[in-house]
């Protein structure tokens, strides 16, 4: 099977499965970009994100025939690559990951009332509410509900027990709802 | 699915840099999953250099052959990587490393069972001669195939042998692995933390082209001064005590004879002895 750039992702995934190494290369000028740019969004360590990326590229060389053919190949890649950096991070409790960024972080200056405004209109009650959440709550909501972590997964992750993760996940949601009445009544 | 928004050029670059918030940040990551065309635009935002690096990386570990069931073992065992290559690849190191293995193990055991302080001090005396007599088997025109080279040196043999313990083919002999583990044992043990474990593993599988008297010197000098500080900081009478004066007699007994064996072969050209 040959593949080149015209090719689809599940066309490339077949001719890598069959030994291509083109194939990969077509796919990691496709995928390589935006998995390293999630991956730094979680992991503030390049080496890690670098060791993580080439682990996953790494896996899809060994089994490619393991996609099982249906939904988008970038969310199978992202599938092995969030737990690719689980167990790269296993035993770093240096806290390399990073909860869903500070919401500082994200308006560098002091926002005018005018802009608090836009802001309200633009991301409606949700990035209100989300940003109310603790550091840990938004992280267990990150890796559970957005990464699509198991229970055990995210705990291992974030090196707390799973009953912590159930329990945050559980009130991060309750704290949502109850904002998002709100906002609405 | 169809969609018709896709994300704008700013918020690309803000999501690259890690400034887009949490919102943003997680709808555009749902996006992208679905979404090629957006994909392909975020891709001009990252940085290709690092991304080449680790392709570079990435396209060695795949077109490497797949290692042997011996060498995945080794490696499995805790054989660093290019070691197992090599035990794996030639068969004639096979016995002697697995030799050198056991020597090692017996030693180590022998050393937990039976030493005390005196034997620590003892060890310490012995670790770093062992290689020496190694380097003096693995010595010689009928065994060592560099043999040539190394007599083309400038040197008297003597000082090329203890110089050669860096070398690479002392590696299967018990001289390697036996320093390697000596140096392991000296710290599990929690003391004397070995300046002599340090001057070890700095020689370990090292193969450079200093001028060898200068290095030799140096290297027995750092023994030398690593056995006695580490002897007397401890126990300053343990090294005189009269059942390490026997050892010390049946070492250099040992020595000696090694020396006998070799002779011929240890001078710069074997009719001149």
């Amino acid at each position: 099977v040959r593949a080149d750039t015209a090719s689809g992702d599940p066309e490339l995934l077949a001719a890598l499965a069959a030994g291509d190494l083109g194939a990969m290369r077509v796919l990691y000028e496709r995928h390589a970009p935006w998995l390293s740019a999630r991956l730094s969004r979680r992991c503030n360590s390049s080496e890690a994100v670098a060791d993580v990326l080439q682990d996953t590229f790494m896996a899809l060389w060994k089994g490619a025939e393991r996609w099982r053919g249906d939904g988008e190949v970038a969310a199978w890649l992202w599938g092995i690559a969030v737990r690719r950096l689980v167990s790269r991070l296993r035993g770093r409790p240096d806290a390399l990951v990073l909860p869903l960024e500070d919401l500082s972080a994200a308006r560098p200056a002091e926002p005018s009332a005018e802009e608090l405004v836009l802001l309200g209109v633009e991301y409606g009650d949700l990035g209100a509410a989300l940003g109310r959440l603790s550091p840990e709550m938004r992280a267990v909501v990150q890796a559970t509900v957005l990464d699509g972590l198991t229970t055990r997964e995210a705990a291992r992750l974030l090196a707390v027990p799973e009953n912590t993760v159930k329990t945050r996940l559980h009130r991060a949601k309750a704290h949502l709802r109850h904002d998002l009445t709100e906002g609405l009544a | 699915m169809s969609s018709t928004w896709h994300a704008d050029d700013l918020l690309l670059a803000r999501y690259v840099d890690g400034q887009a918030g949490p919102l943003d940040g997680a709808s555009l990551e749902q996006h992208l999953l679905r979404c090629e065309h957006c994909r392909s635009r975020l891709a001009t935002h990252v940085a290709a250099p690092p991304l080449e690096l680790v392709w570079t990386r990435l396209r060695e570990q795949a077109q490497a052959p797949a290692p042997g069931p011996v060498e995945r073992l080794l490696v499995r065992l805790g054989v660093s990587a290019p070691d197992a290559l090599l035990i794996a690849v030639a068969p004639s190191l096979r016995t002697s490393w697995l030799f050198g293995l056991a020597a090692t193990l017996a030693f180590v055991v022998l050393s937990v069972t039976y030493g005390g302080a005196r034997g620590l001090a003892f060890f310490l005396l012995v670790a770093p001669l062992v290689p020496v007599a190694g380097v003096a088997f693995a010595y010689g025109p009928d065994v060592d195939p560099t043999y040539e080279v190394s007599a083309a040196a400038p040197y008297a043999a003597p000082g090329c042998c203890c110089c050669a313990r860096g070398g690479p083919h002392d590696l299967p002999s018990a001289g390697a692995g036996l320093r390697r583990t000596a140096a392991g044992a000296v710290l599990d043990r929690g003391r004397l933390a070995a300046p002599g474990a340090v001057v070890h593993r700095r020689g370990a599988g090292r193969l450079d082209l200093d001028p060898p008297d200068g290095r030799g010197r140096r290297a027995g000098r750092r023994l030398v001064g690593a056995v006695a500080t580490a002897a007397f900081d401890r126990q300053p009478a343990a090294v005189l005590a009269p059942a390490l004066l026997v050892l010390y007699a049946a070492v250099g007994l040992a020595a000696a004879l090694v020396l006998r064996l070799r002779l011929r072969h240890l001078t710069l050209l074997g009719s001149l002895t």
